[in-house]
């Protein structure tokens, strides 16, 4: 091991910083602690001193990180703090070389923000970068209605979206996470709809015969994928986010459905059944052939999202039940993972979050740390929640 | 507004004074290094799919029963007009309509699991509703056909297999002779069961077709 690495590492953490803790998160250089921590296990951890929801907080984003909590004397890494009304204190300490890895304290927001902060710190120190900070949207189900719902990555400071008590389907965030894209069926036929959320200012972005769903918009914001059956075939088209420029994409002979763009914008992947089963395509954005993503051991492949770090497509299969499986983004073998379906990649590129099915069928989301294969619940808002988007 | 408070949400954070950090020296051989161990190998116990009864699609497997002696779709090709016609009109236009859903309630389509195949037992009761189209009386009336799943599919899947049953049921029409403009398709996928149960009988009924009449509105 590197002796002057763990010095930087320490001496770095030492500095004052006044502004807000994303200067904080610059620190120089740190040591490489995947050399520590294997990144694709889960790290034994003991967290102690803290109270409240600060404590549970806290555990439950270090669990989602592919943690798992001991007892110290079982623990590779040792959280240690304490907070207070305003004010939330914490250290990260490899408890062989007993290096502290991080000394860090935060102050206002509210204390689950300040152990959501403290949870990406000790995240990222163990070389695994948070997402507590984070957001998703998805969709509620009361019955004859459903409205989009925007929360914290946990499910916690939910706030509906829409108030239509009608049907909504499918949500999409872009914009830089200032907007959602919907299916909405508020006008009676599904259409799709832009919603800013700051302003709640909404547009009309997809308004065409039969269905229009789907909507998927690449990480520069400019454009939006999404299904259209207006030529009498379920197909990709693609226009700019506001509706204007369509352009049919694919040409199926059954239909397609669910489309991801890769994250340079480059490529779609898809669903269809032209196959005989469902299986994923990939086809270039300006349009062209589509060819058969290889998923080597799975006839039957739904709802591909692609990694923000290009590497990886995340899908839903169906054997028996649903279940998650990630397949290289050029193709080959399949990593069953757990039950589930309908998955969102986070921006870490690492965790997903995904719809689960109780009793009843009825729906609720959870997070995956794909490595480890932990899964926590998110929490639930009452009803059926599914068709999660996360928020990168 | 959320998204603000989150940006700035710490606004002040505050100096540690960082504890012992020179006494790393000694235990370095703790420090164990990671080879390549990632998770499961291909084939290896769980970490791939399990090859599933030779490979066929659970949707055949679940239905073993159910598969009907239909004629495979387009082996029997109308020349006209072409298979996927455009959908005339937006949906707007429609909704100005008065809609009647009773008078074709008894004529729903049902369909497989995971099907949007007309079966035979289905083509009379479109063949009903193509010729009150085809009637002089009715020329000025449209049809919108709803598609429905059950719940079991994922939720865009569902909604676009409504449309393609909606579809298939408009092609349906158009090849016995009802103009293209004047059928329409809405996909509700799983969202508007017929049953709310949670079992086959509830679900077989809720894979379906729905015929909801359009009449101009009476002038006044």
């Amino acid at each position: 091991m590197n002796h002057r690495s763990f010095f930087k590492l320490s001496l770095c953490a030492a500095l004052t910083v006044a502004g807000s803790f994303h200067v904080f998160a610059q620190a120089p250089e740190v040591l490489d602690v995947t050399k520590i921590y294997d990144q694709s296990k889960l790290i034994p951890l003991s967290v102690s001193g803290f109270t409240g929801e600060v404590d549970s907080t806290l555990k439950f984003d270090l669990e989602v990180g592919g943690c798992k909590l001991v007892k110290a004397e079982d623990a590779r890494a040792l959280v240690t703090g304490q907070n207070t009304a305003d004010r939330t204190d914490g250290r990260l300490v490899e408890p062989v070389s007993k290096t502290v890895l991080l000394a860090r304290a935060f102050s206002g927001g509210s204390a689950r923000q300040q152990a959501h902060a403290l949870a990406n710190e000790i995240l990222a120190a163990l070389g695994r970068p948070g997402i507590a900070l984070t957001r998703i949207a998805f969709k509620v189900d009361t019955g004859a209605t459903s409205e989009i719902y925007v929360a914290d990555y946990d499910g916690h400071n939910a706030a509906k979206l829409t108030q239509d008590s009608s049907i909504v389907a499918a949500p999409c965030w872009g914009r830089e996470n200032r907007a959602l894209y919907y299916t909405s069926y508020s006008k009676g036929p599904p259409y799709i709809f832009s919603h800013d959320i700051a302003t709640g200012a909404r547009a009309v972005v997809a308004r065409y015969p039969g269905l229009c769903t789907s909507a998927a918009v690449t990480r520069d914001g400019r454009k939006l994928a999404m299904i259209l059956s207006k030529d009498g075939r379920l197909d990709v088209y693609t226009s700019d986010t506001d509706g204007k420029n369509l352009k049919q994409v694919t040409r199926t002979a059954i239909g397609a459905a669910s489309p991801c763009w890769s994250p340079d914008g480059s490529q779609i992947c898809f669903s269809s059944e032209d196959g005989g089963t469902s299986a994923l395509y990939l086809v270039s954005a300006g349009g062209g052939p589509m060819r058969r993503l290889r998923t080597i051991g799975v006839i039957n492949a739904t709802e591909p999202d692609w990694s923000p770090d290009g590497k990886t497509i995340l899908f839903t299969t169906r054997r028996g039940g649903f279940e998650l499986c990630t397949v290289p983004a050029e193709g080959g073998e399949v990593t069953a993972l757990v039950p589930g379906e309908d998955p969102s990649w986070a921006p870490n590129s690492r965790t997903v979050v995904f719809t689960r099915r109780g009793r009843n069928e009825s729906r609720f989301l959870s997070l995956l740390d794909v490595p480890t294969k932990q899964v926590k619940d998110v929490r639930k808002i009452s009803g059926g929640n599914s068709q999660p988007s996360w928020a990168r | 507004m959320r998204t603000v408070k989150i940006v700035s949400l710490i606004a002040c954070s505050t100096l540690l004074l960082l504890a012992t950090s020179g006494c790393a020296g000694k235990n370095g051989k703790h420090i164990t290094p990671i080879g390549g161990a990632r998770g499961p190998a291909p084939g290896g116990d769980g970490g791939v799919p399990r090859a599933n009864t030779g490979g066929l699609s659970s949707t055949d497997l679940a239905k073993g029963g159910a598969i009907t002696p239909t004629t495979p779709p387009d082996s029997n090709p109308v020349p006209l007009p072409p298979p996927g016609a455009p959908i005339g009109l937006s949906g707007d236009e429609y909704e100005g309509m008065l809609k009647d859903a009773v008078m074709f309630s008894g004529n729903t389509v049902f369909f497989d699991l995971d099907k949007a195949t007309i079966k035979k037992t289905e083509q009379k009761k479109i063949d009903e509703v193509a010729a009150y189209l085809k009637s002089s009386g009715a020329s000025a009336n449209k049809m919108l056909v709803e598609g429905h799943c059950d719940e079991r599919g994922t939720e865009e899947y569902n909604r676009a297999l409504g449309e393609r049953r909606a579809l298939a049921v408009r092609e349906y029409l158009v090849r016995a002779g009802v103009g293209p403009d004047r059928v329409y398709t809405r996909s509700y996928g799983e969202d508007r069961p017929a049953d709310p149960g949670h079992n086959e009988a509830a679900w077989s009924k809720n894979r379906r077709g729905d015929f909801i009449l359009l009449k101009p509105k009476p002038l006044l």
